[in-house]
């Protein structure tokens, strides 16, 4: 916040000046409350005809910078992200798109009484002092002038958000970069009265640095007053949590590939922190860790884009802890295609990914135990899994991971892992069943009973998941890389198919004895997902239907990543992400 | 030794051809719009579809080129199976509803990050509609229509075309359609919406009221609703403890939703209690430190609201809220987003 350096003022000059420049950070109650002293100050300092206003804890330094992401991604469509980024949005004068505010924040400059700039011999002016590297901001006209919580609307209504981005307030007013003073439209501020002395902006970073923004008056093009120095250090936002990257790196054999001999239960799995050089601990960073585990056949582009989503929204929603986005190997293809053989194709290595899912659970419940420890934090550790990310996750936790809660989004893991329950068996799936079914047979049910701290946010038409039950019908006739096949007979086994000339024998069967590779390559869940299934129970403690945030309609298998922020107002993408700090026990917009 | 060159020439030319005009037939067919008058396939630029339309079914040499594999086949009939369907659309008391929206998303592939082929269409005059001559595994049917609620199950079906003959699968024919039903809103009132947020609150029991005008915190004496939590013991071994939270009204009550009629948005005329606890001795066999609940409200000055109150008992504890205030006096809590109040 603030203030003029009364050394730099004529008597008369701090008589009628003032100026209070602050960062409107959103959700930060101590800001209200050193506000009101503020302008308690201000107005104390104006009576005593002595601008001498003391702003404390407000403030931000050199050691307490505030902190916020470039906008180098590519937010130019509003159904999700466009990777890999191509042009990024920082590089024009406009914000493209509702979903691209999610990148903006709020700057509001001040001036009491704003007769004080009417003089038309002076200009104001933005500038950086005491630069690092070289930051750069570039800053719009809010349509909603406000600094209060109505100022944040342009994250929660779709209609102002759309007036954020139209006309005049769409496009930019000026980029802060450099040290030179930059001199702002004086047109901007005459509207400002006694009852509205501020002006609200939007800012977006348009290059990595760290600096002090200072708002000027320009007389004569010197500067006659400067305010006190805001500090700001923008990073790239995958400078701002950590990424961690399960080993191997190139993935773990297919299970049957190993014939005769048995495939290594433990394949050796281990993880390595691959977090950028530049990241720092934030110095007010809280000691609760979300780890995100992302789901199947997720390309590097992808996994970034999920990882920048969620990290960037739960930030927004005050979560202010360590954001780890675990990497493990579940591509089939290195890249997503949507063509209809590609695609065909990929679902039949649906299930060897989720064979590895199951061994990266050691991973994850390696990582898990280091960032409870003393050496990696001491950190109360949470985890979100997507999709068959809940793979990993489950596994770790079944293995003893430290994990405090765990939320299950979208998750692609038979619900009869955690609910052995007969209601939830799905009849298409027909009797009798000629593969194991209970984990003590080889199969599904049951497996994931006895965890505890589960949250599942479903949905009932999650198409990918809904997909998901043909694959699962499918798997007990695949035929498998080299000829390789799965049969039940007095328990799993892997055999070789009858191969040229007819004469020839195959060798006899190998026992299947690792329960991951059963389940994964053979058995058949006779259960929808519990990212589908409403009625687990089980292990599974709270329900939460995805459709309260979203609408009825929605079929998405990905929507609190890919949905614009605004989507459905403060009861939607936004409320769903509170849901998630709130099963996490945290509390959130502190 | 010519004679036979000429009949392996001939016999690959016919190989040729043959294939060739099975594979020709074979995309026409593929690309034949549907003939169904409520239902449009979508125009290729738009932009919820273009990736949708953006491939080509296999050619017949690739089928071949698959067939050692069963799983394979079996795939590719599922998602090529045929799709007719239709379906009706009435209100909670049976009554057709026409011109309700319909949105089809056909499932002919499997569907991980990218969705099926999006087709929208419109119920008639008797609520009816249908689409024929897709193909795909399943069809997923969602039914809207503005003044009414939809529901998972009800409003919207999941069909498995390419399950078809096994146990559960009913599939729709022209005299026994699909039923949706949608419930027909009421007059909505004007209402402030509490939005969801934390607060956190003492372990001791100091109180921490709440405006609901405004979702804020009030001075003592000041708030409509009261909020009061007691972490009594210690964590034991499982990290269980004893805790109790309060919630009450002065001069008025809270009743709790019972959620038997989720379209109940009427609050109670009486039946208030002045306050509501939740107690976890740390005996409780199913202990928990999380704990939602839903209420009706009525205020001292007889205003109502209608509220998702969850406790959570942590180390640092807080509760959450979320809902609606009628200021009028009505008793109608039925939200219509038109009539929003803006605080």
């Amino acid at each position: 916040m603030v203030l003029i350096e009364r050394s730099k003022l004529t008597f008369s000059q701090a008589f009628v000046i003032s100026f209070r420049m602050g960062l409107f950070i959103a959700h930060h109650e101590w800001y209200e409350r050193v506000y009101a002293f503020a302008c308690f100050a201000l107005l104390l300092g104006n009576l005593l005809i002595f601008p001498t206003i003391t702003f404390s804890s407000d403030k931000t330094s050199v050691d307490r910078p505030y902190i916020f992401w470039l906008n180098d991604n590519q937010d130019d469509r509003e159904d999700t992200e466009t990777v890999p980024v191509q042009i990024p949005d920082n590089a024009d004068e406009s914000i493209r798109t509702k979903r691209d505010l999610e990148d903006f924040q709020r700057i509001a400059i001040r001036i009491t009484p704003p007769e004080a700039i009417r003089d038309p011999t002076i200009s104001v002016a933005l500038k950086w002092k005491n630069v690092v590297g070289s930051p750069s901001v570039r800053i719009y006209k809010a349509y909603v002038n406000d600094p209060g919580p109505n100022g944040m609307k342009y994250l929660e209504d779709d209609a102002i958000a759309t007036q954020q981005i139209s006309g005049e307030f769409g496009n930019a007013k000026a980029t802060i970069a450099g040290t030179n003073p930059v001199v702002l439209d004086k047109s901007l501020f005459l509207n400002l009265t006694n009852q509205v002395p501020y002006i609200v902006f939007l800012f977006e970073g348009v290059q990595v640095g760290k600096g002090s923004l200072t708002f000027c008056l320009m007389q004569n093009k010197k500067i006659i007053v400067e305010s006190e120095l805001l500090y700001m250090d923008l990073r790239k936002v995958t400078d701002m949590y950590s990424q961690v990257q399960a080993l191997p790196v190139e993935g773990i054999a297919d299970p049957y590939q190993y014939f005769p001999e048995q495939p290594p239960f433990d394949p050796g799995v281990s993880w390595q922190d691959t977090t950028s050089t530049n990241f720092q601990k934030p110095v007010n960073e809280t000691n609760q860790c979300i780890v995100f585990v992302h789901g199947w056949n997720v390309s590097d582009k992808r996994f970034y884009q999920q990882a920048n989503s969620m990290f960037k929204r739960l930030w927004l929603q005050g979560f202010k802890g360590r954001f780890v986005a675990f990497r493990w190997p579940s591509v089939v293809s290195g890249e997503e295609d949507p063509d209809w053989w590609s695609t065909i194709q990929n679902a039949e290595h649906y299930f060897e990914i989720e064979h590895r899912g199951f061994k990266y659970g050691k991973a994850l419940k390696q990582y898990v135990e280091y960032l409870v420890s003393p050496a990696g934090g001491g950190f109360t550790v949470h985890v979100i899994g997507h999709s068959m990310g809940n793979i990993v996750v489950s596994e770790a936790l079944k293995q003893g991971a430290p994990i405090s809660e765990y939320v299950l989004l979208d998750a692609a893991v038979s619900a009869g892992c955690y609910d052995t329950q007969d209601e939830l068996i799905n009849p298409s799936i027909g009797e009798p069943l000629t593969v194991p079914d209970f984990a003590a047979d080889g199969g599904y049910r049951g497996y994931f009973i006895g965890l505890s701290g589960l949250t599942n946010f479903y949905n009932s038409d999650d198409e990918a998941l809904v997909s998901w039950e043909d694959g699962n019908l499918l798997k007990r006739d695949f035929v498998f890389l080299g000829g390789m096949q799965y049969f039940n007979e007095g328990g799993v086994k892997l055999k070789k198919l009858q191969s040229q000339p007819p004469s020839f024998s195959p060798p006899d069967p190998r026992s299947v004895n690792d329960i991951h590779e059963s389940m994964a390559m053979f058995a058949v869940s006779r259960t929808r997902t519990v990212g589908v299934e409403a009625r687990t129970r089980g292990a599974v403690l709270n329900p939460i239907d995805l459709k309260t945030f979203f609408s009825s309609e929605n079929k998405a298998h990905s929507a609190p990543f890919d949905l614009p922020i605004q989507y459905n107002g403060t009861a939607g993408v936004k409320a769903c992400y509170q849901e998630i700090l709130r099963r996490f026990k945290i509390p959130f917009n502190p | 030794m010519k004679k036979r060159s000429l009949f392996l020439s001939l016999v690959t030319f016919a190989l040729g051809i043959s294939l060739c005009w099975q594979y020709v037939t074979h995309k026409q067919d593929s690309n034949t719009p549907p003939t169904v008058a409520t239902s449009k396939r979508p125009l290729p630029n738009d932009k919820n579809t273009a990736r949708s339309n953006n491939y080509s079914y296999p050619s017949i040499l690739r089928i071949a080129m698959a067939n050692k594999n069963p799983a394979r086949d079996i795939m590719i009939k599922m998602y090529t199976a045929p799709i007719d369907f239709w379906g009706k659309v009435i209100d909670e008391k049976g009554n057709p509803i026409s011109k309700a929206k319909i949105e089809y998303n056909v499932a002919d592939k499997p569907l991980f990050d990218t969705s099926g082929i999006k087709i929208d269409g419109e119920s008639d005059e008797y609520g009816k509609f249908s689409l024929t001559n897709e193909k795909g595994s399943f069809l997923q049917v969602f039914v809207s229509k503005d003044g009414y609620y939809g529901k998972t199950g009800i409003s919207t079906h999941t069909l498995r075309y390419g399950l078809r003959g096994r146990p559960g699968i009913k599939l729709p024919t022209p005299e026994n359609p699909t039923i949706f039903v949608l419930r027909k809103r009421g007059e909505g009132a004007a209402l402030i919406r509490i939005p969801y947020q934390s607060h956190r609150i003492s372990k001791d029991g100091t109180p921490f009221e709440i405006k609901l005008k405004t979702g804020q915190k009030a001075f003592l004496g000041q708030g409509d609703l009261k909020v009061e939590y007691w972490a009594l013991s210690e964590k034991d071994s499982t990290k269980h403890f004893d805790w109790r939270c309060r919630i009450s009204v002065a001069g008025g009550g809270v009743t709790p939703w019972k959620g038997q009629e989720e379209f109940d948005f009427k609050a109670p005329s009486d039946g208030y209690q002045t306050f509501d606890e939740i107690s976890m001795p740390k005996t409780t066999e199913c202990w928990l430190n999380d704990v939602t609940r839903k209420y009706f409200v009525k205020t001292a000055n007889n205003k109502y609201a209608s509220i998702e109150f969850g406790i959570i008992a942590a180390n640092e504890p807080f509760f959450v809220i979320k809902g609606y205030y009628n200021p009028s006096g009505s008793r109608n809590l039925e939200f219509d987003p038109e009539k929003l109040i803006n605080k």
